[in-house]
């Protein structure tokens, strides 16, 4: 499915997400994830590696970001794309975001981990919980007399 | 055989991460039951595999991400996005908390509870008060800039036959004892020179939790918001008449019943409630004495008992205090001496640029302990900013109507209000 064209005489990785499916990825790509950089070092990854906390669609949606990353470098132009293209799954559909950074979190892959971190911490900045939950589908599990006392106190601090 | 457990073995054992998170996942919906929660019955979302995948974020990367939050802005009004952070939901508000941790550590005031935890160990937090006199009310605000600071608290004086009360309250525009938003009180004697300053919570938690039942009944009285709280006598302020009659500098001497003497030492610490007075975060984290020895905790826990079996009593003022007996006083705390200077004729304290209107109202206060420290008189010239190192509360008139308050490590802004009030008030018997 996801198989990266092999121009170059890169090494290729060959991945199994929990959901059954293969991947091959190209080692530079692959590396960014210290998990699998790990497990190569330690001479695991000659066959395939089984990636049982990641499923296909959103294994396929890490490596689209690393390679967007890798591309970034020194472009702001790219930058930008990939930030809205983040800012835009965070929106449209925030369960596939929460579930990309619990994988990119399990992969190691430091320089997403900072990305979707900072994303999200920007789209929560100036919102109301209410409005938080309603955009991420949060469940409330405050009991209602909690959620009053919170509301009482919050008036304090947006005074 | 076995490679391919070989491979996943060494997922496990290269990979901490993985099974930490896996770990915490369990956790903490443990804790969600454990809460006595029902998913079903409050979750009012209409997809379940939506809401899992937030609920069950590992909280290593919430706290990530809040962090990211929380560090962005270390000022007010922006700091109320950490504080929106935590009303989300209850993983979130735990993480927020955690992150947010105390004004001792932090020096940033940002939920309404650290107004009752120890200032910042490092250095005062500098706040103003503004004085009202047409409706007899003071305004605590944190900040330099007198025009725009964070407001903290509000007071509103009111005058009884025999004593004045000042109710303190976190709404400027709601002051009484009935308000939620009443946070205590100072009162004072006929005379004006002994003042008692009352805490509606319990200073620390020890003093209730430990009563089970009886802990549970004070937990809903707080909850409803109609019923008055409780009244925790926490400190005394005397005010003595100084040897040069009317015309000298005042003394006073306060007595911080819920802050040991101990708190001052290079080990010690002050046993303080770090939840939100509702205590919501009961289901998280036991009872909140750490940092302590062992040995404390044992003595301490016995002395909570004591207590508590008090506070289960009725009584509506409550003295609290730390075990007096032992070496483990209640903190005391004195002015320092004001120093007659020849040239200007005047008692003078420096006051490193903070009050520039002279006032029999300013004050500085030290712990009555240090005093035989500093010596007297020559000692403390030459001391210089250590010396001044050691003031826990400084208060001082700035223009009509404005003074500055800056208080630390192990006084509240509560605490610090409290003994500033006390300043404002008239002295029948010292001037």
């Amino acid at each position: 499915m996801a198989s990266t064209s092999n121009s170059t005489s890169s090494k290729i990785i060959t991945l199994r997400s929990s959901d059954g499916e293969v991947f091959e990825v190209e080692e530079s790509v692959a590396l960014e994830s210290n998990l699998i950089r790990r497990m190569m070092e330690d001479d695991c990854a000659n066959n395939i590696i089984p990636l049982p906390n990641v499923t296909a669609p959103i294994f396929y949606l890490v490596i689209e970001h690393c390679k967007k990353h890798a591309e970034m470098k020194d472009n702001k132009e790219k930058k930008k794309e990939l930030r809205s293209q983040g800012e835009e799954l965070l929106k449209s559909d925030p369960h596939t975001y929460s579930n990309l950074m619990e994988a990119v979190n399990y992969l190691d892959i430091k320089s997403l981990m900072d990305l979707t971190a900072q994303w999200l911490a920007d789209f929560l900045k100036g919102k109301s919980p209410r409005l938080i939950r309603e955009l991420l589908k949060i469940k409330n599990d405050f009991t209602p007399e909690e959620e009053a006392e919170i509301l009482e106190r919050n008036r304090w601090a947006f005074d | 055989m076995p490679l391919k457990r070989l491979v996943r073995d060494g997922i496990g054992s290269l990979s901490r991460r993985g099974f930490v998170f896996r770990r915490d996942r369990s956790d903490s919906s443990a804790s969600a039951v454990d809460a006595g929660f029902d998913p079903d019955g409050i979750y009012d979302g209409d997809d379940d595999g939506d809401q899992s995948s937030w609920a069950s974020l590992p909280p290593e990367l919430l706290r990530d991400v809040v962090e990211r939050v929380e560090a962005s802005e270390c000022a007010w009004p922006a700091r109320k996005h950490v504080v929106a952070c935590a009303a989300v939901c209850r993983s979130w508000r735990y993480v927020c908390k955690e992150i947010v941790g105390m004004p001792e550590i932090s020096a940033k005031l940002t939920f309404p509870v650290s107004l009752k935890q120890p200032g910042p160990r490092t250095g005062p937090i500098q706040c103003y008060i503004k004085r009202n006199k047409a409706s007899s009310t003071y305004r605590l605000c944190l900040g330099l800039n007198t025009e725009s600071g964070k407001f903290l608290l509000a007071a509103r004086k009111i005058r009884r036959p025999t004593s004045s009360e000042y109710m303190i309250s976190l709404d400027a525009e709601d002051i009484s004892c009935n308000s939620t938003s009443y946070m205590g009180k100072l009162r004072s004697n006929f005379l004006g020179t002994k003042f008692a300053v009352y805490d509606s919570q319990p200073p620390y938690r020890g003093a209730v939790t430990s009563t089970g039942r009886s802990s549970r009944r004070f937990y809903s009285r707080k909850v409803s918001p109609k019923v008055p709280s409780g009244s925790y006598g926490i400190a005394h302020v005397s005010y003595e008449l100084n040897m040069l009659g009317t015309r000298g500098p005042r003394r006073m001497r306060c007595t911080m019943h819920s802050i040991p003497s101990s708190s001052l030492e290079p080990n010690g610490f002050v046993p303080c409630n770090s939840d939100l007075p509702t205590s919501l975060e009961d289901s998280f984290s036991s009872i909140s004495l750490t940092q302590s020895q062992p040995f404390d905790h044992i003595g301490r826990g016995l002395k909570s008992i004591d207590d508590s079996s008090r506070f289960s009593g009725s009584t509506r003022f409550t003295e609290v205090s730390v075990d007096v007996d032992g070496k483990e006083g209640p903190l005391i705390l004195k002015n320092k001496a004001p120093r007659w200077h020849e040239q200007l004729q005047c008692w003078c304290l420096n006051f490193r640029g903070r009050v520039t209107v002279a006032s029999v109202k300013n004050f500085q206060l030290i712990a009555a302990s240090g005093e035989t420290a500093d010596g007297t008189g020559a000692g403390t010239s030459q001391a210089g900013s250590s010396d001044h190192d050691r003031i826990i509360l400084q208060f001082g008139k700035i223009g009509k109507d404005l003074f500055t308050m800056d208080y630390r490590y192990p006084l509240s802004a509560f605490q610090a209000f409290g003994i500033c009030l006390s300043s404002f008030d008239t002295k029948l018997a010292c001037e």
